[in-house]
Formats: C-alpha cells, sequence, structure tokens
C-alpha cells in the first residue's frame, strides 16, 4: 500500500488535476441541476472535496452527509471507495501527510541551529500555508505515528530534525526533549496565528496599539515599532526559536 | 433580570459548550426568559461576547500572578506557569485568549488591564537588563509558548475516537519494527513519546529553555 501511494502522490500535482477535469466534465455534460450517477465520483473527487471541505469549515465538520452535498452526491457513492468516516480520514490524513512531506526541503550540511531554525521555519511556512496541515499536525499529530502507511514520511521527517540535536552533540534523549519544546512552540505559534480573528479587530488592535498614551507607559513607550513588537509574525517566531536553541546551548552546555 | 445574570448564565453556556454555543435562543432558553429582555441590555451578540471577554479577562488577571520583586528568571517562570493553570481551568479562557487574543484586546474596557500588566513585566525585565525591545519579545515568546501549549493540549484530549493508551502503544509498535539504517535515532530512542508528549514536565522544559535563552541575551549585553 506503500509503494502504490508513493506512485499516486508523485502524479498527485497533474495526475488527480486531469481525473477530477475530466469527470466534471462528463459530470456538467449530464446538466448542473441533477445529481450525479452513482459511481461517476472517483476516489480522488471524494478525497478532493472532503479537503476542501475541511480547509473551509475545519476536521469537525467532515461528515459523510456534509462531504455528500458538498460533491452534489448521494452518500452511497461516497461509501463505495470509503467504508465509514474514519476511512476517509484515514486516506485523507495519508494523501495530507504525503504531500506536506513532498513539500518539505531536507536538513543540510549547515551548522546545527541554522539549520533547525530552517528545519521548524519550513515546518511553520507549510502550517501556516495549508489550513489541514494546521487541522492534521497542530491538532492531531499522535494520529499520524499508528498509520503505518504514511508513517515512513513523518518518521523520516523526525529523524532528521532529531539529528540536527545529535549533531549539536546531544545524546538521543535529550535530542527527543530539546525537539518535543521547539515542535511544541512552533505548532504552538501557528495555531494562534490562526485564530478565528477578523481583519476589522486586526485594524481595531493596531489602531489602539498606535495611540498608546507613552507618558502612561514608559517601557513600552521606548519601542520604536511597537505595533509590530506585539504581533505574532516572522520576526516574533524566529526571535522566540531563537531563545530555544540559546536556551539548549545553556542547558546542556553547548559552545 | 438584571445585566449580571444574563452574562453569568452566558459565562455557564459557554464554560462547557465553548463560544459557538452562545446565541441569543439559547442563552434566553439558559436563563428562562424571552430574548426581548437580554436586547434590553445587549443589542447584538456581540455586545455581549465583549461584556463576556471583559468578565473573563478580569478574572484571569485577578488570579494570574504577576512579576514579583525577586531574580527576574524565577518570577517569570512562577508567572508563566500560573498564566497556563489559568488558561487549563476554563476552556473559554483558552478559547478567549488563544483563538480571539486580538479581538479581546482590542476592547476599550480590556486593552488597560492587558497593558498595565505589560508595562509592569517588561519594565522588570529591563531592569534586569534586557533591551525594551529584547524584552518584549520575549515576554509574547513566552506568553505565546503558554498560549499554544495549552491550545495542543486541548487539541489532543479531543482526538476523536482514539484512546490514548492504545495510540501510545500503536506508535511504539511501528517504532519499533523501523529499520535502524534508515532511521538511526528514532530506532535507537524506540519511543515516539519523549518527542511529542505534552505534560507538565515537558512543558517545564519549554518555558526553561525560553527563559535561559533570555538569560544568554543579557550575558551578551554585559559582555559587549
Amino acid at each position: 500500500m506503500a509503494a502504490k501511494g508513493g506512485t499516486e502522490t508523485s502524479k498527485a500535482a497533474d495526475g488527480a488535476q486531469k481525473r477530477s477535469k475530466s469527470a466534471r466534465a462528463t459530470a456538467s455534460s449530464r446538466g448542473r441541476s441533477t445529481r450525479r450517477a452513482r459511481g461517476s465520483l472517483s476516489r480522488e473527487e471524494i478525497l478532493d472535496g472532503a479537503q476542501q471541505l475541511v480547509e473551509a469549515q475545519g476536521l469537525q465538520q467532515l461528515s459523510m452527509p456534509a462531504l455528500a452535498k458538498q460533491l452534489k452526491s448521494g452518500v452511497t457513492s461516497i461509501y463505495w471507495y470509503f467504508r465509514s468516516k474514519d476511512d476517509l480520514l484515514e486516506a485523507l490524513t495519508d494523501r495530507v501527510t504525503r504531500d506536506m512531506y513532498l513539500k518539505l526541503p531536507p536538513i543540510g550540511d549547515g551548522a546545527w541551529d541554522d539549520e533547525l531554525v530552517d528545519y521548524f521555519t519550513a515546518f511553520r511556512n507549510l502550517l501556516e500555508a495549508t489550513p489541514i496541515y494546521r487541522e492534521v499536525f497542530a491538532y492531531r499529530a499522535r494520529l499520524l505515528f499508528t498509520r503505518a502507511a504514511f508513517a515512513p514520511a513523518i518518521f523520516r521527517r523526525l529523524d532528521d530534525g532529531l539529528s540536527l540535536f545529535m549533531r549539536a552533540g546531544l545524546s538521543a534523549e535529550q535530542a527527543a526533549e530539546a525537539f518535543n519544546a521547539c515542535s511544541n512552540f512552533t505548532r504552538g505559534f501557528v495555531i494562534l496565528e490562526h485564530g478565528l480573528e477578523s481583519e476589522a479587530v486586526d485594524e481595531a488592535m493596531t489602531e489602539k496599539l498606535h495611540h498608546l498614551d507613552a507618558s502612561k507607559f514608559p517601557t513600552l513607550g521606548q519601542l520604536d515599532d511597537f505595533e509590530r513588537v506585539m504581533w505574532l509574525d516572522d520576526d516574533q517566531f524566529q526571535f522566540g526559536l531563537r531563545l530555544l536553541i540559546a536556551g539548549i546551548r545553556q542547558q546542556y552546555a553547548l559552545r | 433580570m438584571s445585566r449580571e445574570e444574563i452574562l453569568e448564565a452566558s459565562y455557564q453556556l459557554v464554560e462547557h459548550d465553548g463560544l459557538s454555543a452562545l446565541s441569543m435562543p439559547a442563552l434566553s432558553r439558559q436563563v428562562g426568559a424571552g430574548v426581548t429582555s437580554i436586547y434590553w441590555y445587549f443589542r447584538n451578540k456581540d455586545e455581549l461576547l465583549v461584556a463576556l471577554a471583559e468578565r473573563v479577562t478580569a478574572d484571569v488577571y485577578r488570579r494570574w500572578k504577576p512579576m514579583g520583586e525577586g531574580p527576574w528568571d524565577a518570577e517569570l517562570r512562577t508567572s508563566f506557569t500560573s498564566f497556563r493553570t489559568e488558561l487549563s481551568r476554563v476552556p473559554v479562557y483558552l478559547e478567549l485568549f488563544s483563538l480571539r487574543s486580538r479581538f479581546v484586546l482590542a476592547q476599550p474596557g480590556i486593552f488597560p488591564i492587558v497593558m498595565d500588566r505589560l508595562e509592569a513585566d517588561l519594565t522588570q525585565l529591563v531592569a534586569a537588563g534586557l533591551s525594551p525591545v529584547d524584552a518584549a519579545h520575549a515576554h509574547v515568546a513566552c506568553s505565546a509558548y503558554a498560549r499554544g501549549f495549552v491550545t495542543l493540549e486541548r487539541g489532543l484530549q479531543s482526538e476523536p475516537g482514539e484512546q490514548d493508551e492504545a495510540v501510545r502503544a500503536g506508535i511504539a509498535d511501528v517504532v519499533g519494527h523501523l529499520d535502524a539504517s534508515a532511521f538511526p535515532v528514532l530506532t535507537l530512542l524506540g519511543d515516539l513519546e519523549p518527542m511529542t508528549a505534552l505534560s507538565d514536565e515537558t512543558f517545564h522544559r519549554g518555558l526553561d529553555l525560553l527563559i535561559d535563552g533570555i538569560g544568554s541575551l543579557l550575558g551578551k549585553r554585559v559582555a559587549s
């Protein structure tokens, strides 16, 4: 199953798209208002639909009826490929994981601390870019590890990350501890950045910070760019990660 | 029906079911009164949400220990440990402070409370020798770490259909069968638990690393 999955992924970008395009053409030739005929949906199309649903509304909203509605098809066509919601979820997670893994750059030969910043920054950027990665990796990471079909993709990534700490001179146990701290910081940071906020709220807050009365806040008043300092952005992420790395150097007596 | 009673009822409503459960009809069922008596005090759901956020912020900031006069690193550790305890105590606290923190902060009734605390903490850190910019970044880093950590913990608790022990055993089994030449470090570890655990112990370790990192900024300043 792992081998088959690998082939699918390598073609994912063009293959899946072509498949769904031709299927869409077939469906529209029958008229938009009518339901699709049973069996006219491919497995990939169902997964596309599920991914869109999760990206728009979150994993909680994924159900067979909701998906059927999204795909404008009957629930039975979905059950043709997936026996249960768990089956579907597993296939979806499988796809997302392989997808994400393929986009993550491998670790380089540089100094361990620079490589670590790159490693977790790449991880964060991918979580930032794709909502479903956040859903799966940020909240439900442990579920991924037990899925034999795609665990190797994740394990490759984990082992790479750990090896960077080993490069720094940590033992395997220490590497796991330090990795844990950096990983929790990164995942938590991304979740906070993508809270349930609206742009109007961001504007209101920027406005408030902009008009802060410096005479009442002598320390805060010394900051040139106070609005930005409070923000959870790239700079703040890098700063936090560098603090952790400096802490690791200190705690494990590294140079 | 008083404003306080309505607020209390909406607090109880979201305490267990989260903010998404808050609606005027749901609230009127909770208080056993018509929707009109609620609209008397709150013109819409947003106004209610703001009042609720004000109350929650007051609660959290009353219990959350500010940094005291002791050594900055111990004070920072105590303060953010207490922050995490507060956020873990009531689900809606976390929801407001993690997922809607900017909405909360932007409220006129809340902004000064948050800023006063931040100013006091930053003043301590600056007195310890940090530049104001580093102090602010460091404080935000600790805050983001604590809020993010509790959010991850909460997410794990609600993983659907998987028993913690079963997941753990499954992982150990998979890792146990890894190819040592392809995954040398994981094979050495034999378990993912130390890398993934969200516990009191791992929270404190991460916080200590951040604080040691902040300490190293101080070292640099003294040296230069």
